[in-house]
């Protein structure tokens, strides 16, 4: 693992940003990321078009640099050319990337949505599923720098519309399983026409128009086959518009549980019971609605400790005219909606909201965020409403305040942002972002600046899950300070994030104690981490026999 | 508009053979609008002289406000059948016609009326007014010619511009109301019906120009400062929606609606504190009204007054029993409560009132989406595809309309007419239709 030394330390934990320590400079083209997403706009204006794409980080040699997948979409329907390929690029760990798509074998040329990386048979090679209309796609990472499509082998079956998908192991065997969100039944698209009636030009339908569809789920068999569990652990009736799914143990018990941002449509909390069936607390948790028993247009989702208190909290990116969800997790299954009253909201209001990740921009130890906006008309009705909008960064004041200043010209650059994923592809102890827009091109947004002190953690699993997905991580410092956090395979808006785990240290020299809580319920506690650097954390308990 | 005209006809009625008393006296009461006295002595007038127009036609106007449609349409038509050549009988005529449901019977007498008295206002202003509830393709000439008839008074191109908006002809609805702009600037209520119009085109900015515009020439009424608050926030600037509000409690300190709306914003933003006062005010100003308890509930539980709270949303429930958000908050507040099973109870039923509505509001989406789509297959000439797909929805007036229109365009009028009269029986006030109908009735070959 290639370690970096952190930046200069000058802020204080907890303190308010100044204008900007940091700033966002896109280095995409700079990088050799050169991709151009085509939404495969057709005359008649069908749903799928508003609603691609996504981007992945995996780092799929090993070599401790996070590589990118990029996700194409159009032309619709799939021409299955070469053109219409989604696109693989590897890190060359100097600051730039080179295409390897063909040479990995990637060849999915289906109308693309999202990508979803994690080792899900514990061979120590990421493996990737990529969604799409009409079909997803389960690719095996040979190890030898080559994937194989084994989505048939596997048993993923191809439902309708698969969005955004999340890794997590539901039933504790040691195994990813797999939740596929689903997005509207659209069949009925041909006998519809929205937009300007009086001169006939089109426009999307909006999604209160289409039914809802049943999310799958999943289970891993251990043996590269996955058997569709959705039924038998009570999903099925859940008829919901999923845009934004991830697994997050809300309750700390150890059983990851499921939350699903669907579009228009009531978002769903599934509480896992621990014998393979979950229960919908949806309402009871508070996390179904808005904060006046709306439902909203839910897109991407993030989860992570926003208040300092070790409990997971769940953000939730929503449609024009209404604000960003942050749900405050209280224990006990229910939430609290700070959106409003924390100032996350407000600022969101104006725009169309897909990707949300939360991060630690300048290393100070507590959660920002990250918005991507782009809205899904052509011609937006309201006045002064364009499709491209500008990207927000939510500043977390340490009290779970939030106050939006953006750093850099990527804020300044209107584009119809999507999926958005966060990693430090460069190594160098802050988090950059990869985010995707509709029809545009793939932006590479490099950190730069004044940052704290840093401690980079990769797991690996040995009981538990190869990648440790689902584990809980919390850093004790020296001042008394507690950081928890959480890794997860698949957030955000269709995308997958960096899997390591950074934490902000602000000031702090050292940190004091490392307390992992493996999926598998081992607790292993390391002293004195090295700060400054990545370094690995392999689980102490023996594999499984 | 209507009065005038009405007033215009009783005084302009000619002057037949009648009971002078009797008829002066009950055109005084109906010019004071005192109809029943005015029906009394209008009926002695009619008894002296039963030929007499101007009597027949007095009455009807004094009926009319009373409700008694079939009574005055009785006397109009005897106005008129004895004052063939009274532009005002057949006018008075119209407008009981109208008032009886028969649009286009109405429009028949404002025609001859018009012919008869081509520069009087009433009657041509009737008639551009049923020409535009028809949707009648003479409706813009004759707004035209009342706005040559009447070129001060703006309200007449403001009408038009209402018209061209209502058929959806929105760029010729802007063009007017703009050219009646420039020959009115000073005027206040172009202004406001401008603004309300850019509002529902969804041009907030430009409707907050125009609605602050309206201001500045006076128009600063609670129900435009309020319009111009919530395009202000609709068009994002929260700021100045709030300021708008402040100026309009400042000035209208009794108005409810204006604080409650305040309150809303300050509670939208986080601000309890500011929100507290203004809707505890709106609240015990108007206490029957559900939303207002709602809200008051709401900044009483960011206020951690939960006893209080509750106590709002149970009043909002109470008013309201089908309110899906007081039952939310007040579910959610028993769930924090630890009141788990009250809790559930409240949710659940908000859950089953948020789930009717939304697919009723899908339903209807749904619907129109599949009727403009039919529509457009219609005005890109393939006439089969709409025919099967007005078929394909409800029975409406409207997917009536709309195989009349496709059977039409395929050469089946006595197919069209069968669509048009069916639409007719569902919808018999709807001149539109009514129109349609005899027209399609006229140009149909008979059997």
């Amino acid at each position: 693992m290639t370690g970096a030394i952190g930046l200069v330390f000058t802020l204080a934990a907890g303190a308010s940003p100044p204008d900007c320590p940091i700033t966002f400079t896109d280095v995409a083209e700079a990088s050799g990321l050169r991709f151009m997403h085509d939404r495969g706009s057709t005359p008649e204006h069908r749903l799928p078009e508003m609603v691609g794409a996504g981007v992945a980080w995996l780092d799929y040699d090993n070599d401790g640099w996070m590589d990118l997948y990029i996700v194409q979409s159009g032309p619709l329907p799939p021409a299955k050319s070469a053109k219409s390929r989604d696109r693989f690029f590897r890190n060359n760990r100097d600051g730039t990337f080179t295409d390897v798509t063909e040479k990995a074998g990637f060849r999915d040329s289906g109308y693309g949505m999202g990508a979803i990386a994690a080792d899900y048979d514990n061979d120590g090679f990421i493996d990737l599923l990529v969604t799409g209309y009409r079909g997803n796609t389960l690719y095996h990472n040979n190890g030898d720098g080559t994937f194989t499509d084994v989505t048939a082998k596997a048993g993923i079956r191809n439902p309708p519309w698969g969005t955004s998908a999340a890794w997590g192991d539901f039933d504790g065997d040691g195994y990813l399983d797999l939740f596929i969100g689903q997005y509207a039944d659209d069949t009925r698209d041909k006998s519809l026409f929205c937009g300007d009636r009086a001169t006939g030009v089109r426009d999307y339908c909006p999604p209160i128009m289409y039914d809802g569809t049943v999310s799958v789920l999943y289970r891993n068999n251990g043996n590269g086959t996955f058997t569709d569990v959705t039924r038998e652990a009570g999903l099925g009736h859940a008829l919901g518009k999923a845009l934004g799914v991830l697994f997050v143990d809300i309750d700390l018990d150890g059983k990851p549980d499921i939350y699903v941002a669907n579009d228009e449509v009531m978002n769903f909390l599934f509480h896992n019971l621990g014998n393979g069936r979950f229960e919908d607390i949806s309402i009871s948790s508070g996390t179904g609605f808005g904060l006046e028993g709306n439902p909203q247009g839910g897109m991407g989702l993030d989860a992570g400790d926003l208040d300092g208190d070790g409990l997971p909290d769940i953000v939730v990116a929503n449609f024009e005219g209404e604000t960003n969800e942050y749900y405050r997790n209280l224990g006990g299954g229910v939430f609290e909606d700070l959106s409003v009253s924390s100032g996350f909201g407000p600022p969101t209001v104006n725009y169309v909201k897909f990707g949300l990740n939360l991060l630690d921009v300048d290393n100070d130890g507590d959660l920002d965020a990250f918005v991507s906006n782009g809205h899904i008309y052509d011609r937006p009705r309201r006045q002064g409403t364009r499709s491209e909008q500008k990207p927000q960064l939510l500043w977390n004041d340490g009290k779970g305040r939030f106050r939006e200043h953006g750093c850099g010209a990527p804020f300044q650059r209107e584009l119809v942002g999507r999926g958005s994923a966060v990693a430090d592809y460069d190594n160098d102890g802050d988090p950059d972002i990869a985010v995707s827009s509709s029809g545009g091109p793939f932006q590479l947004l490099r950190n730069d600046g004044t940052h704290g002190n840093w401690l980079g953690i990769q797991l690996v699993g040995r009981r538990s899950n190869r990648q440790g997905i689902g584990a809980r991580l919390v850093v004790e410092t020296p001042s008394g300070r507690k950081l928890s956090r959480f890794v997860q395979a698949g957030s955000s808006y269709l995308s997958t994030s960096d899997p390591r785990v950074l934490f902000g240290l602000a000031e702090e020299k050292s940190v004091r104690r490392l307390t992992v809580y493996w999926p598998s319920g081992v607790v292993q506690v390391v002293e004195n981490p090295p700060i400054g650097r990545y370094s690995t954390v392999e689980e102490t308990a023996p594999p499984r026999p | 508009m209507l009065v005038l005209a009405l007033l215009a006809a009783v005084l302009s009625v000619p002057e037949p053979a009648a009971t002078p008393g009797a008829l002066e006296v009950g055109e005084r009461l109906l010019a004071r609008k005192q109809y029943a006295p005015a029906e009394r002595e209008l009926r002695r007038a009619v008894e002296a002289d039963p030929s007499s127009a101007r009597a027949h036609g007095n009455l009807a106007l004094a009926l009319l406000p009373q409700r008694k449609v079939g009574e005055a349409v009785a006397e109009a038509r005897l106005a008129a059948a004895f004052g063939p050549a009274s532009a005002e009988a057949h006018f008075i005529f119209g407008m009981a016609l109208a008032a009886d449901g028969k649009p286009l019977d109405a429009i028949r007498e404002y025609e001859r009326a018009v012919e008869l008295a081509p520069k009087a206002i009433g009657p041509i202003s009737a008639l551009a007014a049923a020409y535009a509830a028809a949707e009648d393709p003479r409706t813009v000439a004759t707004y035209e010619k009342v706005v040559a008839l009447l070129p001060a008074d703006p309200s007449v191109p403001a009408d038009l511009a209402e018209y061209l908006w209502r058929v959806q002809r929105v760029e010729d609805g802007n063009a007017a109301i703009e050219r009646a702009l420039a020959t009115f600037p000073s005027s206040a209520d172009l202004r406001v019906r401008w603004g309300r119009s850019l509002a529902q085109q969804e041009r907030f900015a430009d409707a907050a120009e125009a609605l602050e515009a309206a201001r500045h020439l006076g128009a600063d009424d609670a129900a435009t400062l309020a319009l111009l608050a919530d395009v202000y926030e609709r068009a994002g600037r929260v700021e100045e929606a709030r300021a708008t509000l402040g100026a309009a409690v400042a000035r209208y300190p009794r108005d409810p609606a204006l604080a409650h709306a305040l309150g809303r914003l300050w509670l939208a933003d986080g601000k309890t504190e500011a929100a507290f006062p203004q809707l505890e005010n709106a609240a015990l100003a108007r206490p029957s009204a559900a939303e207002y308890q709602l809200d008051y509930g709401r900044v009483l539980e960011a206020s951690g007054r939960m006893a209080d709270a509750e106590a709002a949303y149970r009043r909002a429930i109470t008013l309201s029993p089908n309110l899906p958000a007081a039952h939310y908050a007040l579910g959610r507040l028993l769930q924090r409560e630890d009141r788990k099973e009250e809790a559930q109870k409240e949710l659940a039923t908000h859950h089953a009132l948020y789930e009717r509505g939304r697919r009723l509001v899908a339903a209807a989406d749904v619907q129109d989406a599949e009727t403009s789509l039919a529509w457009t297959l219609l005005r890109e000439g393939k006439a089969s595809e709409a025919l099967e797909g007005f078929r394909k929805l409800p029975e409406s007036p409207e997917s009536l309309r709309g195989q009349a229109a496709a059977l039409q365009r395929l050469g089946r009028p006595a197919d069209a007419v069968r669509a048009l009269e069916r639409a007719h029986e569902l919808a018999p006030e709807d001149a539109r239709i009514a129109l349609l109908l005899a027209t399609e009735r006229a140009t149909a070959p008979k059997p």
